[in-house]
């Protein structure tokens, strides 16, 4: 894989026009090596910065793109929100990022036939609010709401609507991809080919556009809060239900920890500290079924109770927050094995002295997608890596109760064979070998993660290893985990220090920020800004000219409304600026003329209204 | 035709921001610094802030007229529109918060407050509300006196007017003709009710001398012989030094340096007279009386024995003063001297003088109209150089416009230009009444549309006898 | 095809009245009585609220940390409050409550209250009656605000359909072209400059859709208006600008304005700001100089005058009806006899508080009297003469509401005119700044090309159909009431009102 010279640059630059906007300044570069996962020696594994940043505004200017990287054998990273952590988005060798951003139209609704096209770089919250007067909305979405179309495809396909609805793969007509020869394909669902691209984090083509099967808006969702003693008699009664013949939207579980934060971040003990799942029905008839079904069995919840998890769905990450760095392990099991598994693993946790959160979406007769996550805290960084190997080991857990982690990306690469068999992955090895015989397809994980220093520290990283690896570490684990995180006194901690540490990079406020939107500026993005800070706050190098970026902000708030842990953001821009304003003054006549720019903008007064139905 | 009288005014903008009708309360919680209401505010209520643009700055407030367009583009509803307490609690029931708001518009630019859609006001009212003026059409025409295609006269005569002259053989006047002064205008200054202080008596004379009118004037108080041709004494307390005899002597510079002197009524009030008229025949005098139960028979009485001017008053609120009907208004009290004047056949001899409670341009017509040839007033001229009547002066306390720190000149202009405003006013009103002189104006009660007259007129035969006007807005 | 509606009618023809259609503010916010308060620092955002509110007051947007704004002007107010959906009894956490909303406060005057602002706008929006004395009368202490109806309580011809009341008006009493109208009014004068072309144009296809009238005020008659000839009014007024014989040949009815009810005695008022290029060129006058109308008619000072008048209209366009404007002075009676005799067909009397584009202060509240006592003194007069039924008597300024309107026939008038109830359905809040800068900050009485955007001609069209179709709806309700079956037997039928200045003693209330 080469780099990319100046001269290749240029003839990028002529080559797209205004088709694209170019960047390549050197806190844009970091700022796209890294996802939501906080890995501190992913720099030291791989060439994670990458050398160009690219963001199509068209199809054409991708396919412009792919034709010279496939010529000139650049490796191409496609990126849509960045809210994975195992680093299916971070570059391994360099190469050029495509950001999909700017691909995010809506291109086509076909009423009759209720069916979305949508380009890969649309968010779910967009098409949703598009959907919103035409009394129509999607069957299932990720529980990252602000994530986009592609990204979904790429990475997971398990989400909310999911026990309905099935596999996102079942819920999409058709996808068009574009290969690295530059040919433009429209994969049906029928056709054999389609399943590839679900899952396999882009490896085998760039996903353009998505048409998405729509459902009838459902009149209001009618969500169950049930507790229960124990996780048996949560399957039981699952399986009992399922059984019943009932068919709910929706099917969530979390335990007793994660209610127990609920009530810390409520201020008042409203919910039970135990099992609990909350059932959504979108339908009456069922909602009747299963009322009745449900009068003899477990303890029911007040409904608003049932109603303020149900719109906590979408903030899984949110009582995570406040000093701490959330580390999160996600897996599909079957149903039976659930409640071992869970059983398991916090005799595991009890070891490393961590406290485990557990959520679950159950995505079908008998299927869970179990997201297990605890506390950290980067800043004690020997207890943080520590922490971190709890991980795979949760992951190898789940794979030996017929488990397979969700995703893989770079550092769940390891488990490729317990996602795929043998015959599959052959199959996918081939493919990959026909349609990108140079590998410029997000090269260097998935298959295998290849690392620098001629791929020595990535042994580790190969399956049969790493297997041996993860059997070792919990015999170590009470040695490993002795500094155990300290209660880290967080009093003095300016709202700036507590926002940057908190913030979990989910990119959320990035989709309701008027000032990324019109600036289309990747270093006007809210959580980009909080990188900045973080940068300052550890007293690393800050360039004038991307601190000055930083004063391009209404102060308007919006980006509060969608944080997933509900940060204080305005004090900490307030702050931000503050400590920037010492170090390098105010940039008087650029806020202006940003000022004049946002209330020019048509963008910005669509969006502002739009706020509001 | 005289020379045609105008009154230059020149802009005088407040020295504080005028009490507004609107308060803006901008919810700094919910505001996004979207700067919507920026562009969408025609009169610069909503601003950006000039240091950080990013932020808005405070509304200002007394800009704001009302038209709510910023409360229905907020897109975050962050703005409120209110009314304001201080405004409402400008002024009492009479001196209304919109006639501290129009005198001062008028003050400041010297225009007649002109708006668009309709009246907005209650229907009628007590005092001068309870008026209509009748206007002209087709069989009687209107005059365009505003635009000044047409030359119409507002001077007023102050003096005694002789019934009939008499001419000799070559017709010469061989009458005696007594005294007679004119102002271009219908109103006066009386003397201010509080607020005294040199630079708004300086101010006062300096305006009172430009339009060519009087200001009465309490010589022990303030006297500058700069504006004499323009200062009227007002001479109290005369009969209590009248027994030390010569008690006018004191005066007696005074009232040889001026046009006109007034003194208050009390019994010996004609040997006052009588002795003024000793130091100086060409002075004109003018008497006070306080409206009151017996005004009537005062004013026959002085009126029989010659006097020049009667000087009317009312409280300043336009009630009268000594009367057991405590509701009586001056416009009703005038209505009824001067028919009986009428009556007496010796109304147009003697000038009538009125004040208290006028407030208004169309006060000052409709007051001409019940009966009085000129108008005095008080309150409107402290207004018009900002105060907000709060009373506070009359317990020591700071006035919050500072009126003492007031500069004369610019005191003047801004009485220049209420004056200007409201005779411009009264040109609209005698145009419209195809009228050319003020003077026909003087008790024409035809052109009065009152009220209770109209309601029975009308009504009575409708919805029967004994109809009640009870004219009270809660609004 | 000229008078295709006209000829319709007479075989006997019903056309199918407009249609009614939903036609909110144009703002993206709108005004209400209510505020729904939420608690902030209670609430938990559970989106209880969301899920119980049937109108969308309250929306637990996807993805959203907290439940949104609520959404007041979607709020019911207090009739939510004995409803199963009433969201202050579904808060788990006691954060809601329903209060008076503060800019509701502050619209308004005495003569227009912010309810029959806020109602007018309601009507415009959906086109239904409003019920409920806060609709019907303002808080002026006077005239049509102490005028109510007396409804017999048998009587009622609950019986009828209501398509088969009769709501229209003849317009001419006298011998020639018949031209009737289906509501008993129709659309004051309104002078291109004043207003903008689109509220000309929006006020032309809302006459044109109720078969009425609307008026162009004295300032010229725009082309683009051709297409409702047939539905408009030109006025000759004493500026006589944009008169021409073309224009009054257009016309089925010559408007003379003799003087405005809000400005009697004086001319009309365009200030400089108004006059821009496209209505100086209207007015064949110079851009940005401010045009005062002249006052009076320099060439009528007698009847006879004015008959010279009438007959030049008539030589001009023979089949047009005359209609005379006229203020309210004390002796507008005897105008009217004179105008009967000069030979116009209507009299049109427009009182002191009415509507204008810019006006002195002082001639608004002080000159000439209110309609309500120019109406019986001009019926009753021409009854005495025995002419009432040779002549249409129009009344006009200062009526606010359907109320208002049937309160005037019923002093004696055959129909009214319509004004700034046009303008309030358009939006209008009635902040007077009709003539400052500008204009109309509400798009309104302003032809500066930014602010004249704020309106359509398709959407202010609507709202002013809706708006007539709510005012015809409460007249039938009034005349069924009152056991009637036609608009015209309201006329003069003054023993169907009370005035509740004449009520004695203890029937007070």
């Amino acid at each position: 894989m080469r780099g990319i010279s100046k001269a290749l640059k240029i003839k990028l630059e002529v080559l797209l026009g205004n088709d694209a906007k170019l960047s390549d300044g050197a806190f844009e570069r970091e700022l796209y090596s890294m996802d939501i996962g906080v890995i501190p020696f992913s720099r030291l594994l791989f060439k994670t910065l990458p050398d160009l940043i690219i963001r199509p505004k068209n199809i054409e200017a991708l396919k412009k793109i792919i034709k010279v990287a496939d010529e000139e054998q650049i490796a191409l990273f496609p990126r849509g929100l960045g809210s994975s952590g195992l680093g299916g988005v971070i570059p391994t060798v360099g190469g050029i990022v495509l950001d999909f951003s700017s691909l995010n139209e809506i291109d086509e609704l076909d009423r009759e036939n209720r069916m979305i096209t949508v380009q890969a770089g649309a968010r779910w919250s967009d098409i949703e609010k598009f959907l919103r007067t035409e009394e129509l909305a999607m069957r299932a979405y990720p529980s990252s709401f602000f994530s986009t179309v592609g990204g979904w495809i790429a990475t997971g396909g398990y989400g909310i609507g999911s026990f309905k609805f099935g596999h996102l793969q079942s819920q999409i007509e058709a996808i068009e991809v574009l290969f690295p020869s530059g040919e433009v394909k429209s994969i049906k669902q029928d056709d054999e080919a389609f399943s590839r691209f679900f899952g396999t984090e882009g490896q085998f083509g760039i996903i353009l556009t998505a048409t998405l099967r729509l459902r009838t808006k459902p009149i209001k969702s009618m969500p169950h809060l049930i507790y229960f003693e124990c996780v048996e008699a949560v399957v039981t009664f699952i399986k009992d239900m399922i059984n019943a013949g009932i068919e709910p939207y929706h099917i969530k579980y979390v335990d007793s920890a994660y209610l127990e934060k609920t009530n810390k971040l409520l201020e008042e003990k409203l919910f039970r500290e135990r099992d609990a799942i909350v059932v959504t029905f979108e339908d009456a008839a069922e909602d009747q079924k299963f009322l009745s079904f449900a009068a003899k069995q477990g303890i029911h919840a007040d409904e608003y109770l049932a109603r303020y998890l149900w719109h906590e769905r979408l903030f899984s990450m949110k009582r995570k927050g406040h000093g701490s760095t959330p580390l999160a392990c996600e897996i599909i099991l079957p149903l039976e094995n659930f409640a071992p598994y869970l059983n398991r693993i916090s005799q595991m946790a009890a070891r490393f002295k961590v406290r485990l959160n557990v959520e679950s979406h159950i995505i079908g007769k008998d299927d869970a997608l179990v997201l297990v996550h605890y506390d950290s805290d980067v800043r004690e960084l020997r207890t943080y890596l520590a922490h971190l190997t709890l991980i795979p080991l949760l992951t190898r857990l789940g794979t030996t109760f017929r488990g397979t982690p969700y995703g893989l990306g770079i550092w769940n690469a390891p488990f490729i064979h317990d996602k795929f068999d043998r015959q599959m992955l052959r199959c996918y090895k081939a493919y990959k070998h026909e349609v990108d015989p140079h590998n410029i397809l997000n090269p260097g994980k998935f298959f295998a993660a290849r690392t620098k220093w001629a791929n020595i520290p990535g042994m580790l990283l190969n399956p049969a290893v790493f297997r041996l690896i993860t059997r070792m570490v919990p015999v170590f684990s009470p040695i490993i985990a002795q500094p155990i995180l300290k209660e880290k006194s967080t009093k003095d901690e300016t709202a700036l220090e507590k926002t940057v540490y908190s913030c979990v990079k989910c990119g959320n406020c990035a989709a309701n920020c008027p000032a990324y939107l019109v600036t289309q500026d990747e270093l006007l993005n809210p959580k980009n800004k909080l990188y900045l800070a973080k940068k300052l706050l550890e007293e690393e190098e800050i360039a004038k000219i991307d601190a000055e970026k930083v004063f391009l902000c209404l102060h308007c708030g919006m980006c509060r409304d969608v944080c997933q842990n509900d940060l204080d953001l305005l004090t900490a821009w307030s702050e931000l600026e503050k400590r920037l304003e010492d170090r390098f003054g105010k940039p008087e006549k650029a806020i202006r003329n940003f000022v004049s720019a946002m209330e020019e903008s048509e963008d910005y007064w669509r969006f502002i209204y739009a706020q509001k139905v | 035709m005289p020379k045609k009288y105008s009154i230059e005014r020149v802009l005088a903008p407040s020295r504080f921001p005028p009490v507004g009708k609107f308060v803006i309360e901008r919810n700094e919680k919910e505001c996004i610094h979207c700067g919507r209401c920026t562009l969408v505010c025609l009169y610069g209520v909503h601003k950006r802030r000039e240091d950080d643009p990013r932020f808005m700055s405070e509304p200002v407030n007394h800009l704001c007229k009302g038209c709510f367009r910023c409360i229905q583009e907020c897109p975050q509803e962050a703005l409120t529109i209110k009314n304001n307490d201080n405004y409402l609690l400008l002024g009492d029931s009479y001196w209304s918060p919109e006639i501290f708001s129009k005198i001062w518009y008028q003050a400041e630019t010297g225009s007649i407050p002109v708006s668009g859609a309709g009246y907005t006001g209650p229907f009628s009212g007590e005092g001068f509300d309870s008026m209509w003026t009748d206007m002209s059409e087709i069989v009687r025409p209107t005059r365009d006196g505003i635009h000044g295609r047409e030359y119409i006269s507002t001077s007023v005569d102050f003096g005694r007017k002789v019934p009939i002259l008499t001419f000799d053989t070559k017709g010469k006047i061989i009458s005696p003709l007594p005294q007679i002064c004119s102002i271009p205008m219908p109103i006066i200054f009386d003397v201010i009710p509080f607020g005294y202080s040199k630079n708004i008596y300086e101010a006062l004379a300096k305006a009172a001398s430009f339009l060519g009118t009087f200001m009465l004037i309490d010589p022990a108080e303030w006297f500058n012989s700069k504006y004499r041709a323009s200062l009227v004494p007002l001479l109290t307390d005369l009969s209590k030094n009248w027994n030390q005899k010569f008690g006018l002597l004191e005066f007696e510079g005074l009232i040889k340096k001026c046009k006109m002197v007034e003194v208050a009524y009390d019994r010996e009030v004609l040997k006052v007279i009588e002795e003024i008229k000793k130091i100086s025949t060409e002075t004109i005098i003018s008497v006070r009386v306080s409206f009151g139960d017996t005004t009537t028979k005062i004013v026959e009485e002085l009126a029989f024995a010659g006097a020049e001017v009667i000087h009317l008053c009312a409280d300043i609120n336009g009630k009268v003063i000594d009367s057991f009907d405590e509701q009586r208004f001056v416009k009703d009290a005038i209505l009824d001297t001067h028919k009986l004047l009428v009556d007496h056949k010796i109304r147009d001899e003697v000038t009538l003088m009125l004040s208290g409670g006028i407030a208004m341009a169309e006060h000052v017509a409709k007051a001409i109209i019940c009966g009085a040839d000129v108008t005095a007033i008080d309150l409107p001229l402290l207004i018009a150089l900002e105060c907000r009547y709060c009373k506070r002066c009359h317990d020591g306390l700071s006035c919050p416009v500072e009126l003492k720190a007031l500069n004369p000149d610019y005191g003047a202009q801004r009485i220049i230009n209420l004056m200007g405003a409201w005779r411009d006013q009264l040109l609209e009103v005698l145009g419209a009444m195809g009228l050319r002189d003020v003077r026909r104006l003087r008790g024409e009660v035809g052109r009065a549309i009152l009220y209770e007259d109209v309601q029975h007129e009308t009504f009575d035969t409708i919805f029967g006898e004994g109809g009640t006007h009870n004219i009270k807005s809660s609004y | 095809m000229r008078r295709s509606t006209q000829f319709l009618e007479r075989e006997g023809h019903t056309i199918s009245n407009p249609v009614i259609k939903f036609a909110p503010s144009n703002f993206p916010k709108d005004i209400c009585e209510v505020e729904v308060i939420r608690d902030v620092t209670k609430c938990i955002s559970c989106g209880m609220c969301a899920a119980v509110c049937p109108f969308g007051v309250h929306e637990r947007k996807t993805g959203y940390n907290r439940v949104s704004k609520p959404l007041s002007y979607l709020c019911i107010g207090d009739a939510c409050k004995d409803q199963p959906f009433y969201c202050v009894d579904h808060c788990p956490k006691k954060a809601l409550s329903v209060g008076q909303n503060q800019n509701y406060i502050s619209i308004g005057d005495s003569r227009w209250t912010r309810d029959l602002i806020l109602g007018t706008w309601k009507q415009a929006e959906k086109g239904l009656p409003l019920h409920g004395l806060k609709y019907e009368i303002g808080n002026s202490g006077g005239g049509f605000d102490r005028l109510f109806f007396k409804f017999p309580k048998e009587g009622r011809t609950e019986a009828i359909e209501n398509d088969a009341i009769n709501t229209e008006l003849e317009l001419n009493k006298r011998e020639g072209r018949k031209i009737s109208i289906r509501v008993p009014f129709y659309g004051g004068g309104m002078s291109f400059g004043s207003v903008s072309l689109k509220v000309m144009l929006a006020r032309a296809k809302a006459a044109r859709a109720w078969g009425t009238f609307t008026c162009t005020g004295e300032g010229g008659y725009p082309e683009a208006l051709k297409p409702y000839d047939d539905n408009m009014i030109t006025q000759v007024a004493t500026g006589l600008f944009g008169v021409s014989e073309e224009s009054l040949q257009r016309v089925r009815i010559v408007e003379f304005k003799y003087a405005q009810g809000a400005k009697p005695g004086l001319g009309g008022h365009l200030l400089g700001d108004k006059v821009t290029a496209e209505v100086a060129r209207m007015r064949e006058a110079v851009a940005g100089s401010s045009l005062f109308s002249p006052f009076p008619f320099h060439s009528v000072y007698s009847v006879e005058d004015h008959k010279k008048h009438v007959d030049w209209i008539k030589e001009i366009n023979p089949d047009a009806l005359v209609s005379v404007k006229v203020s309210t002075p004390s002796d507008v009676d005897m105008v009217a006899v004179g105008i009967y005799y000069a030979g116009a067909h209507i009299i049109h009397l427009d009182g002191s508080y009415g509507g204008t584009g810019a006006a002195p202060d002082i001639a608004k509240k002080n000159i000439a009297m209110p309609i309500e006592y120019a109406i019986p003194m001009v019926h009753e007069f021409l009854k005495e003469e025995g002419i009432r039924d040779k002549i249409t008597v129009i009344a006009s300024g200062g009526i606010r509401t359907a109320y208002d309107a049937a309160k005037a026939i019923a002093l004696g008038a055959d129909g009214i005119v319509i004004g700034t109830a046009d303008l309030v359905a358009l939006g209008c809040v009635r902040c007077g700044c009709c003539e400052s800068n500008r204009g109309c900050p509400r798009g309104i009485a302003t032809t500066d090309p930014e602010l004249s955007e704020i309106i359509t001609v398709e959407w202010g069209a609507q709202r002013i159909i809706n708006l007539y179709a709510a005012w015809r709806s409460t007249l039938i309700d009034i005349l069924k009431q009152l056991g009637m079956q036609s608009i015209t037997e309201l006329v003069g039928r003054h023993d169907c009102l009370i005035n509740a200045d004449y009520i004695k003693g203890k029937e007070t209330g």
